[in-house]
């Protein structure tokens, strides 16, 4: 089935440790993206038919809704597009639908925003840095593979300043 | 077949964000209220449209049995600023047709801090489940996965996009609520009315979310609304002041309006990023025979002060990156070119998820203002940053 075709050029994904923020609800018709973060590389979904590539997830193609589609490993590298410190005065919120959920209360703070990939596309994630620099819009990032709760992974975003790859 | 519809009762529950009542006891009150503001009995009232509240509301065949009502007509919608309009107009639409003689638009909210705390425990403050786990993330680019769960971190991310683009700053940002603040000291309901705000405190407190400070954050309350809507025909015959509603627009729906909290042209979330130019005009004026610059005050829903200045920009009364500047030297005030959020608005009055506001249109429009009154006013406007709308009127305008 297309679904579960793999293209491109698979690049792998450093693991950076992380206190663990909560895992995604999988089901079968997201289950390819986050297989293929357990694999160790990030997939986005392009189109079989107008070759779209998308995000987010979707089961069918956004300009033509072709279901025909395939995972595609992605360039891990991007630049901020926004990116903000939640800080750890926010922890302390009154509970409402602003007030931070654990476990991000108690990680609290951390930084979170969204990074332009080199792919064309835009995804949110967290973004570990520890020098601050990621704060600036334009900033090179890398996507990472992060621990989630359950043992899960999730992608994320890594600066410079931390990790293997300077 | 061209609209005829008026709010013609206003009524809220006897407080917002005192808790121990229950969503059905507020909802109670709020309904009695606009029945007495009207004129009307509850057998006059045929319609409903409700919102289920956050996290707990009242359903809308759970308020009529209990209410004794005999309805022909009916629409639920789920608790959220983004309906508070469409929720309204689904009540003028049903009106103008004559599938209902009175609407009640009617909603209800208990609070995680408040009435929740006696019902069954919630996985989350906002009920049951947290929107921002669907695989498309939540309605105001916020992801809980990636770290921006709820409404507030989806406000501090376009406030940082639009601080960053065009040079605004935190002390031009403190006229929305320090301006919210003193409208709240006028609004006896008002959660926040005997809490002083000034531009320097606002500036000593703390950032929580990126630019975002407490005073930036509205209080969820516990509280309940109720509108009354009927024809002009019935509403002329209730001797109260007729409010028309007279334009309205819809919530558009599209990549480009993927976030509810950013105007368009910001590249919030997936949508593009590029240079916005409001329209002269929209269907919601033209509909209402009304200019943008016979408008009296500008309403719009403020659960954070980033949203104001969005509004601003996707209305068009500034250009884009100038609303920032506007609010700090105009203002937004009785004294400002366009008054805004008389009533406080959330911010100061507490969130009562939009109705508040239109709550508040109707009294200006009927002169009950008090000291909150901009004079003379004719015409309203309700708009969003996402661009639903509606314009209230009353009978000075030809």
């Amino acid at each position: 089935m297309a679904a579960s075709q793999r293209k491109g050029e698979v690049v792998e994904l450093e693991r950076v440790d992380a206190a663990p923020g909560p895992a995604q609800h999988q089901h079968p018709d997201n289950a390819g993206f986050w297989e293929s973060l357990h694999d160790g590389h990030l997939s986005l979904q392009r189109c079989g038919e107008c070759e779209t590539l998308r995000f987010p997830i979707a089961t069918h193609c956004y300009e033509c809704l072709s279901g025909e589609y395939a995972w595609e490993s992605i360039d891990p590298h991007g630049t901020v597009d926004v990116a903000i410190r939640i800080h750890e005065a926010a922890a302390e919120l009154p509970a409402s639908g602003a007030s931070l959920p654990e476990p991000w209360r108690s990680i609290a703070p951390y930084l979170t925003g969204a990074v332009d990939m080199k792919a064309g596309v835009r995804l949110p994630g967290r973004i570990i840095c520890t020098c601050g620099e990621a704060l600036t819009r334009g900033t090179p990032v890398r996507a990472v593979l992060l621990p989630a709760s359950g043992g899960a992974t999730v992608y994320g975003f890594a600066h410079t300043c931390v990790g293997t790859e300077k | 077949m061209k609209l005829d519809a008026c709010v013609v009762g206003v009524g809220t529950s006897e407080s917002i964000g005192r808790p121990g009542r229950s969503a059905l006891h507020l909802e109670f009150e709020s309904f009695r209220a606009a029945l007495a503001d009207a004129n009307l009995k509850k057998s006059d009232v045929t319609g409903m449209v409700t919102n289920w509240g956050t996290p707990r509301g009242v359903d809308y065949d759970e308020f009529a049995v209990a209410a004794g009502l005999d309805l022909t007509w009916v629409s639920q919608l789920w608790t959220h600023g983004r309906w508070a309009a469409t929720a309204v107009q689904q009540a003028a639409m049903a009106v103008t047709m004559g599938l209902a003689d009175v609407v009640a638009v009617i909603n209800s909210a208990v609070t995680a801090t408040g009435y929740a705390l006696e019902l069954p425990p919630m996985s989350s403050p906002l009920g049951g489940v947290d929107e921002s786990f669907r695989d498309g993330g939540g309605p105001y680019g916020n992801w809980t996965l990636h770290g921006s769960p709820g409404a507030g971190a989806g406000a501090a991310l376009v406030i940082e996009q639009y601080m960053d683009r065009y040079g605004a700053t935190s002390a031009d940002m403190a006229a929305i609520p320090v301006t919210m603040r003193a409208f709240g000291h006028l609004n006896p309901m008002a959660v926040r009315r005997e809490e002083p705000l000034t531009v320097e405190q606002y500036l000593e407190e703390p950032e929580l979310m990126g630019h975002m400070r407490s005073s930036d954050m509205c209080l969820a309350v516990d509280g309940a609304t109720c509108l009354l809507v009927t024809s002009t025909q019935r509403a002329r015959e209730l001797g109260r002041p007729i409010v028309h509603i007279a334009g309205m627009q819809g919530v558009p729906a599209t990549r480009n309006s993927y976030d509810f909290f950013s105007r368009p042209g910001m590249g919030s979330g997936v949508s593009p990023r590029y240079d916005y130019v409001a329209p002269k005009t929209f269907p919601v004026l033209e509909m209402a025979g009304v200019g943008r610059d016979d408008l009296d005050g500008f309403f719009t829903y403020d659960p954070f002060s980033p949203l104001v200045l969005m509004a601003l920009e996707r209305w068009g009364f500034c250009a884009a990156g100038e609303a920032a500047a506007y609010c700090r030297d105009q203002g937004i005030g009785l004294d400002s070119p366009l008054p805004m959020n008389t009533h406080g608005g959330s911010l100061a009055e507490g969130h009562l998820y939009g109705y508040g506001h239109m709550i508040e249109m109707v009294r200006q429009l009927r002169g009950e203002a008090g000291k909150r009154q901009i004079d003379d006013a004719k015409s309203l406007l309700w708009g969003t940053p996402w661009g639903d709308a509606l314009v209230l009127t009353n009978e000075k305008v030809a």
